[in-house]
């Protein structure tokens, strides 16, 4: 082990004494340990008291435990690890980030029969966490990178963000994201990628970013012919959604039509909704309710305003301004509407509920006429709501 | 710096650190942070002690952190590099006298390029297979290795990783990207320890210095808490300010507006046997806790070791030549 195997006295500074000398007979000259004629000079003190505040754990050095090996009582956590297997301060530590990477992200529970609100919730995600085909090696590389318990909390923060990052991108919607981003890149003298990240513009036609709407991008797309490959939704393999030509000429007609550098999300939620990814009914998403509408719809068909409106009459304020704001994100829904976004959540889960009652979470024209209507109460409110689609972005900058 | 996001949700828990507390009050960015945190329920309050897991860290993962250092840093071997709290994998291509190549390592050996060189389980130190970027090696200081994990049987990693890059990954092919990030990370880490412990290049006596900052031999008892002889002996030069000494000398000198530096003007140039006996990876360890007691960096905590080193041999009137005992000074002043 590489650990000096020097006797360690309560300030860790070995047994080492002064050498006599009329040189330092008088004081401590390097401001740490040594005593000399009888008496302490003013740094061993304050080591002293330093020492004493560490090890009564009313406070830790920067550094952790100080020879690069684990203590249990100054890292609990990477101790556990280094004696083989992670304890209760390892699983409290990983609930923790668990709890807060998926606060601040909003993503779901790994497991898809769960939500984060049950009893043991986050129990099972650590075991996800593990029994994962890459949990070993997060492991192994844990213990064997960490040096004490605030970096092994810095370096939890980075595996658990990729962890969720990773969920994400085996949805089929994460992998035509990474797909159009490939597409972007790959097209060099027609796309060109602005700051901030993910922004695209036309190479021949340079924009600064904006927000665009769907109904923008989704008319850009209809004025496209695409044939679409179609795969199975749970297919690991990495296939283009169409041929390259097909994918540049729809990214091409949305920039164009945008007239703005598009942020890339919103390009493959316009691509999803025409390719049909979004096309989940039995577990719709409140969220993906415009993105169901199938370009060929008419709000007109017979009936569906009647509907809608009767609808419409039984939604409260707030549930109107979340239906308004459907496609967006919690977090965007709450900073556009000024709700909390755990009502947004509560609020979202009702409306769902409630259009699920109605029989009308298949009815693409209700659903397009009823989101024009709160829309249009979004719009009249005397404060007109700014959508924050591109704040979301700049907002996270940042981190 | 922003606050991560662990701490944004301790700061909503009303479980955060003063320190985290109050940046979070005065930061805009992370007020908006903390707004965008979803309520998502469980509160840890009402968490019962965490369910146990059968999932172990690798038994030869265990083995290897207990390994012993070993006599002399070899070709073959795989490290644990780290400066400050920064740490990676590395695997020693090969060494000389000065440093060694180091090549970055991971247990990430799904992400190997075609020519990484991935040791399976069976030859790896570690018991789990390991992945060696020898072609993204460079050349690095003995400081930083850390923690011996064992060694590599034969020379094929070198062999075959030295050879060179092969064009047959993208730039932005994923293997492609964490290859370059491990490479800048160990870029990263060999600028941090690559200071620059040489002295001023005319090393003048503190007697000099100070008297041109306007500090004289009566003000030192009172600047630096010793007696009179010890100033006198300071003076004269018969002994080597320490650097906390030498850190009182500065402030005061800046106080008086002289623009006169002492810690840089003063004392001569460490020799370089002490340097790279310093260096040795024996030593990093005590050079961290010395830098824990002492809340400094790891290169203030190695200028400070060396500087005191280097005075205890003045003191003892002893010839500053290549036949120092460095690793019995060393020994001294480190704890």
């Amino acid at each position: 082990m590489a650990r000096s195997t020097r006797t360690s006295n309560v300030l860790g500074t070995g047994s080492t004494a002064c050498v006599g000398s009329r040189a330092f007979s008088a004081c401590c000259i390097r401001g740490s340990a040594w005593a000399v004629a009888g008496r302490w000079c003013a740094c061993v003190v304050e080591a002293l008291a330093e020492a004493t505040r560490i090890q009564s754990g009313r406070g830790r050095p920067r550094w952790g435990s100080t020879l690069g090996d684990a203590s249990s009582t100054q890292d609990p956590a990477l101790a556990e690890l280094h004696a083989g297997q992670p304890g209760p301060a390892m699983l409290e530590l990983l609930r923790r980030v668990i709890r807060a990477v998926a606060s601040r992200h909003n993503y779901p529970h790994p497991d898809p029969d769960m939500t984060w609100s049950e009893v043991g919730a986050y129990d099972a995600a650590i075991s996800v966490f593990f029994a994962d085909k890459d949990g070993q090696r997060r492991l192994d590389t844990l213990a064997v990178d960490a040096t004490n318990d605030d970096h092994l909390r810095a370096m939890l923060m980075s595996v658990v963000r990729n962890w969720f990052r990773d969920l994400a991108r085996a949805t089929p919607r994460g992998r035509l994201h990474r797909a159009t981003r490939r597409t972007l890149r790959g097209e060099p003298e027609v796309f060109a990628e602005i700051a901030p990240k993910d922004f695209w513009t036309l190479c021949d036609d340079p924009q600064d970013p904006g927000v665009v709407s769907d109904a923008v991008l989704d008319a850009a797309l209809g004025q496209v012919e695409i044939v679409v490959i179609r795969a199975r939704p749970d297919g690991v393999n990495e296939r283009p959604w169409a041929s390259r030509e097909h994918q540049v000429a729809a990214l091409r007609s949305m920039l164009q039509a945008a007239a703005c550098a598009a942020h890339l999300k919103d390009l493959v939620h316009a691509i999803a909704a025409r390719i049909g990814l979004l096309n989940r009914p039995t577990r719709l998403e409140i969220d993906e309710v415009g993105a169901e509408l199938p370009r060929t719809i008419s709000i007109d068909d017979e009936g569906a305003a009647e509907r809608a409106q009767a609808i419409y009459a039984e939604l409260s304020d707030r549930e109107r301004l979340v239906l308004a704001y459907g496609e967006e994100t919690v977090r965007d829904i709450a900073a556009a509407t000024g709700i909390p976004p755990s009502s947004v959540q509560d609020i979202r889960k009702r409306v769902a509920a409630a259009l699920d009652r109605m029989g009308a979470v298949d009815d693409h024209a209700v659903l397009a006429e009823l989101r024009a209507m709160c829309r249009e109460f979004d719009a009249a409110r005397t404060q007109p709501a700014v959508l924050p689609s591109g704040s979301r972005e700049w907002g996270d900058s940042g981190y | 710096m922003h606050s991560d996001e662990l701490d944004l949700m301790e700061f909503i828990d009303g479980t955060a650190d003063a320190a985290v507390a109050s940046h979070v009050e005065a930061c805009p960015g992370c007020q908006r942070a903390v707004r965008q945190f979803v309520d998502l329920g469980g509160s840890p309050a009402a968490w019962s002690d965490p369910r146990p897991v059968e999932v172990e860290v690798s038994p030869g993962v265990v083995q290897a952190l207990e390994r012993d250092l070993p006599e002399q840093v070899r070709a073959g071997q795989l490290w644990r590099a780290r400066w400050d709290i920064e740490t990676l994998l590395v695997y020693v291509v090969r060494f000389d006298s000065s440093g060694c190549q180091l090549a970055p390592a991971s247990l990430d050996v799904q992400l190997a390029e075609p020519r990484t060189r991935v040791v399976d389980e069976d030859e790896s130190p570690l018991g789990v297979p390991v992945g060696v970027w020898a072609g993204r090696s460079l050349q690095a200081p003995f400081s930083l290795l850390e923690r011996y994990l064992g060694t590599i049987d034969g020379n094929a990693v070198a062999a075959d990783g030295l050879t060179p890059a092969a064009d047959d990954l993208t730039p932005l092919d994923d293997r492609t990207v964490y290859a370059e990030r491990l490479r800048d990370a160990l870029r990263d880490l060999i600028t941090a320890a690559a200071w620059e412990p040489a002295g001023p290049p005319e090393p003048l006596s503190l007697a000099t210095v100070l008297g041109r900052a306007g500090l004289t031999m009566a003000d030192l008892p009172d600047l630096l808490g010793i007696d009179v002889p010890t100033a006198l002996d300071l003076w004269r030069g018969d002994v080597a300010p320490s650097g906390e000494q030498l850190a009182a000398l500065d402030t005061a000198a800046e106080a008086r507006g002289s623009g006169v530096v002492p810690s840089q003007a003063t004392g001569p140039a460490l020799p370089p046997e002490l340097l790279l006996e310093l260096a040795r990876p024996r030593w990093k360890a005590r050079v961290l806790a010395a830098a824990s007691m002492r809340d400094l960096s790891e290169e203030a905590a190695r200028r400070a070791a060396a500087a005191e080193a280097l005075g205890l041999t003045l003191a003892a009137r002893r010839r500053r030549t290549a036949e120092s005992d460095w690793g019995e000074m060393l020994d001294r002043v480190l704890p």
